[in-house]
């Protein structure tokens, strides 16, 4: 018995220089960033995506016209003079492309950032706290899951009035349903772990427990979901503002720039005019799915030890 | 199983009636009235008034509520403030189209989708599996209305093969062979997105699958490649993308909207589209609730499929 | 630590009729139509700087009779009195304050750490959301706490999933300590580990509870580990004690049928000690949903008459009590 004690107290000297001399401590993020990086795919996203940032800060520098002066040339062809040519109201399309990604952007972190904060939190208190005020938040939600989407956020932007931010709170205030429930289950499921447990056998309050030991261990699925999020509120608003309900000209977006693609001499005619804003949707859009499955991967618990 | 879907049922009740009340309060907070918008332009006040009075306009908005779910218990949906018709057969004749177009899609999609993401994850990592991830991100990032517009123009106005728009030929023989010609582009436009998605659904619940122990077994005792693929592992990875159609349903209903407009086709999203543009409350209301209803069925339906066919879950 | 002297002390820790019912929910509305009774009416006492083992098999209902002190699933029934107060009767903030007092640890070393946290800010939060030290000396007392459960203070800037199931159960027991209790809930606490581990876990318990006057209610599923750090022991079946005495008692004069099958399922070292009669218990345990009538245990109990399967035997005997219509010895 004391032999065998011995032995495994010498075990545990050597295991403890062992850690000692492991050098730097990897954390979580440091171990998400590395796998992330070994996606091709996600990094090729996240270039893009940086490309089309860059270009929507610095718009007013790159952009080689004002996306609103009225040229006096009336829908001419892609030429050195207008390097994507000119739309029917005789407007650079290259510079109202540029200009255009700042509102796709804006929409999609803006609207995401709003139903993120309110889904975690309703997700949150439905999860922690159980009982009635779960089922009521857990009906709410499938109420707002049963409606068609698309056609609400039509409805509420025109009684609210078609413009970027009705846009944004639209899309904010309606998106919250699919994070509140994966948080509410990400938290019943983490609520059971001991560390939850010793946290409020600890005497934590509430809040605190919430904050700072749920739900920062609830952060992956969150992230990737409102990765994708942004996809998917970037095409809404160009499909709100390509049907004429979303933001309004002679504010450039990628959506509204199509609208008179709806006429078949411009379809036919003109595929400068919606050609390109096209592309620049699929692109923006293809990028950030591209980061979102390269997050999802990375963050994926079944891959981590 | 059946208290289950009872149950179900029963917690659909309120949910609906939530989603009733929201989609009312919602559509009736819009500002500018049916009224003025379809009166005549010389019409008076007074006019404008006593149309108002006779729509029920005036009474505070719970009453109309209240009226409203009244006759809709008794299976009547009002009449349009636009065209003055039974909303109720305004909408029903849409019903059609929309189902016939969504349906096509949802098939399009399946059968295209299910064989490729099996094939994309038996060959993990080849170059046909590289093919079929880049081509499901573009499904499911492209735009319907891009889509839409590039494949009239390459299929319509380049090639002049198929029509640009409608559901028949204007003053053709309506014949079956001509509806399948218009069906053909917003089908696929609406299968696109769904299928990029299932792809990459079925692609990673195989690939799942087929790590696991019980295959390797099913391979150890000398069963062919394809019989592990066909038998053991492709009705278990069927399983979770159950889910997934159960998720389709809402997205389509939203895709449609797009769609339908892009191609003048004469569903319930061209619809929807009209009735906003008119204010016509009674009509988005009506279509707010089947939408609902569907979207409530389709989860439910889900459920049970799932429970069909995974054994180990069990509902009480 | 003087035995003798127990049963003139006021108790630190007392439970009356503790019951914990799970309801069983079925149909359409969720009825409820029965119920799991986890914990079935326990009574006992803990005295200052004893420890009392709470031994059993899996499933009966000693682990939630632990969370249900610490009131991590508060009691359906009866009472628990710590100090004097019951628990049950504290407000959010007075219970938030006394749980300084009493602590637990858990079985599990993986999942009882928070994986997103540094060992040292894990150690420094307890005393920070108490106050119970200044900012300046936080970083001291974590430093002095690692050191006194074995680790040192260059782990602090290290996350949980960096350290071996012992070294992890050392940070949880520093965890529990950091807030100077006087009652620990130890919760299977070396049962996760490497059986090389066990005794070194158990030895720094035993070495703490000399050093810091700790109480122990320490829950085992075997009498293995129990032997060695107990004072009394307490032998639970399909949620109620069974029998309760000194350890020595329950290992000489073992007086519940249970009690001499569990112990006979504990190997002898010595092999010529070794000529006893054998009681094997044959069956499973009763589903507590749905508990025998009678004595719980008159299913598998070799000894078993007519009045066993009718009537429950109460806890009776002053030292060495026993459940049992028939009690050996």
């Amino acid at each position: 018995m004391s032999l065998a004690n011995l032995k495994v107290e010498q075990e545990e000297v050597i295991n403890k220089q062992q850690m000692i001399g492991m050098g730097e401590e990897e954390s979580y993020l440091k171990m998400i960033t590395k796998r992330f990086f070994k996606h091709k795919l996600a990094v090729v996203g996240l270039v893009i995506f940086l490309i089309i940032a860059l270009s929507a800060i610095f718009a007013p520098v790159i952009s080689p016209a004002d996306p609103n002066e009225i040229t006096g040339d009336f829908g001419v062809e892609p030429s050195g003079d207008y390097l994507l040519g000119t739309d029917l109201v005789s407007r650079d399309i290259a510079s109202r492309l540029i200009y255009a990604s700042r509102v796709s952007l804006a929409v999609g972190i803006g609207a995401v950032a709003i139903y993120v904060v309110i889904g975690t939190i309703l997700g949150a208190i439905a999860g922690f706290f159980g009982k009635w005020v779960d089922m009521f938040i857990m009906r709410l939600t499938d109420i707002f899951m049963s409606f068609p989407y698309l056609m609400v956020i039509l409805v509420l932007v025109s009684i609210m009035g078609p413009s970027l931010y009705n846009i944004i709170i639209a899309l904010g205030l309606l998106g919250w349903p699919g994070i509140a429930r994966i948080v509410r289950g990400s938290v019943l499921s983490i609520k059971e772990m001991d560390y939850v447990k010793a946290g409020i056998a600890l005497g934590y309050s509430a809040p605190k427990i919430v904050f700072q030991h749920i739900l920062p261990n609830c952060l992956a699925p969150i992230l990737v979901n409102a990765t994708f999020g942004i996809a998917s509120a970037i095409i809404m608003e160009a499909s709100l503002s390509f049907l004429g309900m979303g933001v309004q000209p002679p504010t450039a977006s990628w959506g509204n720039m199509l609208t008179e693609a709806q006429s078949l001499t411009v379809l036919s005619t003109q595929p400068w005019l919606w050609v390109p804003p096209g592309l620049m949707i699929l692109l923006a859009v293809l990028s950030i799915n591209f980061m979102g499955d390269g997050l999802r991967d990375a963050m994926d618990p079944k891959s981590l030890k | 199983m059946f208290p289950y879907i009872m149950r179900r049922l029963l917690i659909a009740i309120p949910v609906l009636f939530g989603v009733t009340v929201f989609s009312f309060f919602i559509v009736n907070l819009a500002p500018g009235n049916p009224v003025e918008m379809f009166i005549s332009p010389d019409a008076t006040q007074a006019d404008i008034e006593l149309k108002k009075e006779a729509l029920g306009l005036n009474d505070p908005i719970y009453v109309q509520y209240l009226r409203w779910m009244q006759n809709l218990l008794q299976g009547d949906f009002g009449y349009s403030f636009s065209t003055y018709a039974p909303v109720g057969e305004m909408v029903a004749s849409r019903v059609l189209p929309t189902l016939l177009l969504m349906g096509t899609a949802l098939l399009i999609a399946y059968i295209v989708a299910i064989p490729i993401g099996v094939l994309s994850a038996t060959r993990q990592y080849s170059w046909l599996d590289y093919l079929t991830t880049g081509f499901s991100f573009m499904g499911i990032s492209i735009p319907n209305f891009f889509l839409g517009l590039g494949l009239i123009y390459i299929f319509s106005v380049q090639l002049n093969l198929l029509p640009t728009g409608g559901m028949n030929t204007l003053g053709g023989d309506g014949s079956f062979g001509d509806t399948l010609k218009h069906l053909l582009l917003p089908a696929f436009v609406l299968a696109t997105g769904i299928a990029g998605s299932m792809v990459r659904y079925v692609r990673s619940s195989m690939l799942e699958i087929l790590g696991q122990d019980y295959l390797r077994t099913a391979r150890s005792k000398g069963l062919r490649e394809f019989l592990v693929v066909n038998k053991h592992a492709f009705r278990n990875a069927l399983i979770p993308i159950i889910t997934v159609i159960g998720m389709d349903i809402p997205l389509l209903i939203g895709g449609a909207v797009v769609t339908e407009q892009i191609f003048q086709w004469p569903g319930l999203g061209q619809l929807t589209i009209q009735s906003i543009g008119s204010r016509d409350y009674p009509t988005l209301m009506a279509i707010n609730f089947i939408a609902a209803i569907t979207v409530l069925l389709s989860n439910l339906l889900a459920d049970i499929l799932y429970s069909v066919a995974d054994p180990r879950i069990k509902y009480n | 630590m003087n035995k003798n002297t127990t049963e003139n002390q006021t108790p630190i820790l007392t439970v009356e009729k503790l019951k914990k019912y799970y309801p069983i929910k079925k149909g359409i509305i969720s009825r409820t139509v029965g119920q799991v009774k986890a914990v079935d009416g326990l009574d006992f006492s803990i005295y200052p700087g004893e420890t009392l083992a709470l031994v059993g098999e899996s499933g009966c209902g000693k682990s939630t009779t632990g969370r249900a002190i610490v009131q991590l699933d508060p009691p359906t029934e009866g009472k628990v009195v710590f100090r004097g107060k019951e628990m049950a009767s504290l407000s959010g903030a007075e219970l938030r304050k006394a749980r300084t007092d009493l602590q637990i640890i858990f079985q599990d070393p993986y999942s009882s750490l928070n994986p997103r946290k540094r060992i040292g800010d894990l150690l420094a939060e307890p005393l920070l959301a108490h106050q119970l030290a200044e900012k300046s000396e936080v970083s001291k007392k974590v430093d002095d706490i690692l050191e006194i459960v074995g680790l040192n203070k260059y782990h602090r800037s290290r996350y949980p999933h960096e350290f071996s199931g012992g070294q992890r159960q050392r940070i949880g027991i520093a965890r529990a300590l950091i807030l100077q209790p006087k009652l620990i809930v130890c919760d299977e606490p070396v049962s996760a580990l490497d059986v090389s581990i066990q005794a070194q876990v158990l030895n720094l318990l035993k070495d703490l509870q000399k050093d810091f006057q700790l109480t122990y209610l320490f829950i085992a599923h075997g009498l293995g580990a129990v032997k060695y750090i107990s004072d009394r022991i307490a032998i639970m079946y399909l949620g109620k004690i069974v029998e309760l005495a000194k350890t020595q008692d329950i290992f000489k004069n073992p007086r519940h049928p249970y009690t001499q099958a569990l112990l006979h399922a504990y190997p002898i070292p010595n092999p010529h000690l070794r000529n006893r009669e054998r009681i094997v218990m044959e069956g499973d345990v009763p589903n507590p949903a749905n508990p025998p009538k009678g004595c719980g245990f008159h299913t598998r109990c070799p000894l078993a008459k007519d009045i066993c399967r009718e009537q429950i035997p109460g806890l009776t005997g002053t030292n060495h009590s026993v459940a049992c219509h028939f009690p050996v010895g």
